[in-house]
């Protein structure tokens, strides 16, 4: 039981990050366990338009329909599932890419970095939305081209920190005595450099999910990302305009989801960074 | 070894720009379709516009003298023509930056003006009641998503209070000729203070209101933050120490001693701020607030297709920021000599 405890401990970010992880935990059971559980449709198109919310657990809809008559209650949690979801392909992808190129970038340094790391420098020179638009202007509207300019821009946070701490590793006695004994270039990178990468690509990691879910809300509010009728957050907020004066929750309610969500995972990344990373905790 | 570093960092700057203008000149030529129909459009297309682009293109020649001919006619400020209005793109561009630029430092000076002072009074009452509150507003500002912020602020305001405009810069009802382009700077210029007397000056105030409050929100939490840990560091140095050893009053000690060596964090923040905050604010922010700026206008031409537009904006913009962040670190190191040895790399 105490080391179950004490496992469980190592795991929370502490301090302000644990109500962060709380709130995700919540919100990743309520999104992918309530579908199941419930008989909820964020699709059927309800008789009644508009329907102010019950506030009311036992009375549905708890949070109102929408303007087709839709359960608001149902979009969120579907709305939960998209955006979580899509921010976990992000940024795995986005890491592994990222770590690639770092790890490449530092160990062999070079060519080779010279070349990743201005393609870095043009990734980080243009705006992360304006770059995202551009993308998806070239690839076209849509939720899948979304995900695509959202992923590329999720890269370069991960080639930076991987980088620096690879050029940080590859100077220590270690790596030397790696080398002496005959290990491979590739085999440092892989069995000695890379253990070191990992607290501060857990923190990105962190950072980067609050990124990708603001960045795919505001393409979708833009009508660039998903498209009616998925149920995403920021394409929910467009769609609710029109009635920001007589429905203001509908306008409200899917803001203070996205608001909470990218607000958890900052607490917990801020968390990691303090308790993993020191360095960059002063910065 | 600083002078090998500056001309490194030159030729990384010089590299950098020269991607972003490939970026811009693959844009069309990647993007499904012919790139002379994305550049003429697809509507009132006749055919001797085609031939008179595709030969101005150059697209039998190959791809490297495409990219020159693209390079040197931007270069000369030719940067195409909008397939929407017809207009030549870069004047189109330059005509909506002064009101991009208001925006973004009205937006910026409120989160100075306001983020700064916070920050310090967080970390001279570390741990206060004063202390949390401050750090738990900025990290919802952190957070939070601008287009939602934005509603939400119309909500408040504009539906709920009745106090400010929705959209735009000014009232219809005034007709103001643009001098500068600043609609706070033309609004007094002595005929239309004739004219109108100040009221022209507080609509395009009350207009500027909203939207430089929503984009000031993650630039103010930034600097809250950044000022909070950059004072906290300086509060615990030796010579900070002295001078209250010396008997000098805390304010003194705070203001003159402290917060200018805290300054130096807050600077290269602010620099950065200032470009990811006009740029990127803009495009959310104007979008929600009809505010006619270039952020506004990228969405559209994305929204019509108007791949010049586009192209032009990534050029500019691209050149602006690697500008802009090339004289924050210029600045940067003249201040603090001893940031060119560990940057190098």
């Amino acid at each position: 039981m105490q080391t179950s405890i004490t496992a469980v401990h190592r795991l929370m970010p502490g301090g302000w990050g644990n109500i962060g992880f709380f709130a995700l935990v919540t919100m990743v059971l309520l999104g992918f366990l309530a579908p199941l559980l419930l008989d909820l449709s964020p699709y059927r198109i309800g008789a009644e338009l508009l329907v102010p919310p019950s506030w009311n657990p036992l009375s549905a809809p708890i949070l109102g329909t929408d303007d087709l008559g839709r359960d608001m209650f149902a979009r969120l949690v579907y709305g939960a599932r998209c955006s979580l979801g899509i921010g976990f392909v992000v940024v795995a992808v986005s890491l592994v890419v990222g770590v690639g190129l770092g790890l490449l970038a530092g160990v062999y340094g070079g060519w080779l970095d010279a070349v990743i790391m201005r393609l870095v420098d043009l990734l980080m020179c243009l705006p992360s939305i304006l770059l995202a638009i551009v993308i998806v202007a070239v690839l076209g509207s849509g939720l899948v081209n979304a995900v695509v300019a959202v992923t590329i821009i999720g890269i370069p946070r991960f080639v930076r920190v991987v980088r620096s701490v690879a050029i940080q590793e590859m100077q220590k006695t270690y790596v030397m005595a790696a080398f002496a004994s005959g290990s491979s270039r590739f085999r440092v990178l892989w069995s000695e450099v890379l253990p070191n990468c990992v607290p501060p690509v857990i923190v990105q990691a962190a950072l980067g999910f609050s990124d990708a879910i603001l960045e795919i809300a505001a393409l979708g509010f833009l009508g660039l990302g998903a498209k009616p009728p998925v149920a995403e957050w920021g394409a929910m907020l467009a769609d609710a305009r029109p009635f920001i004066e007589s429905h203001p929750l509908l306008v409200v309610m899917p803001g203070v989801c996205i608001l909470i969500t990218v607000l958890s995972f900052n607490l917990v990344g801020d968390a990691l960074r303090d308790r993993l990373d020191p360095k960059l905790a002063r910065l | 070894m600083l002078r090998t570093i500056g001309l490194r960092r030159l030729l990384e700057v010089a590299t950098t720009l020269l991607g972003v203008s490939l970026l811009a000149f693959f844009l069309i030529r990647v993007a499904p379709g012919d790139p002379v129909l994305l550049l003429i459009g697809e509507r009132g297309s006749d055919p001797e516009q085609y031939r008179e682009m595709a030969a101005h293109l150059g697209l039998e020649q190959p791809l490297i003298a495409q990219y020159l001919q693209f390079v040197a006619n931007a270069l000369q400020g030719n940067l195409g023509v909008s397939v929407v209005s017809q207009q030549s793109v870069i004047e189109e561009l330059l005509a909506r930056w002064p009101a991009t630029i208001e925006l973004g430092v009205s937006a910026l000076l409120i989160a100075c003006v306001l983020g700064i002072p916070a920050g310090v009074i967080a970390a001279v009452y570390r741990n206060s009641v004063a202390d949390f509150l401050i750090m738990t507003v900025s990290i919802f500002g952190y957070s939070i998503p601008v287009f939602w912020w934005g509603l939400v602020l119309i909500l408040c305001f504009s539906i709920g209070l009745d106090i400010t405009p929705v959209a735009g810069r000014i009232d219809i009802l005034y007709d103001i000729a643009p001098i500068t382009g600043f609609m706070l700077v033309d609004t007094l210029a002595p005929q239309v203070v004739q004219e109108y007397g100040f009221s022209a000056f507080g609509s395009a105030l009350a207009h500027l209101a909203l939207p430089a409050l929503t984009m000031a929100t993650i630039p103010l939490a930034v600097f809250a933050r950044t000022t909070r840990s950059s004072m906290l560091e300086v509060l615990s140095e030796d010579y900070v120490r002295t001078a209250r050893a010396k008997g000098l009053s805390e304010f003194w000690v705070i203001w003159r001693h402290a917060f200018r060596n805290a300054l130096i964090p807050i600077i290269t923040v602010g620099g950065v701020l200032f470009v990811t905050t006009v740029i990127t604010g803009a495009i959310l922010t104007e979008t929600i607030f009809a505010w006619p700026g270039v952020g506004r206008y990228i969405v559209n031409s994305v929204y019509a297709r108007d791949y010049p537009v586009i192209q032009a904006s990534i050029l500019l913009i691209g050149i602006f920021v690697v500008l802009v962040n090339g004289l924050i670190e210029c600045v940067y190191r003249a201040i603090n000599p001893a940031v060119g040895r560990d940057s190098a790399n």
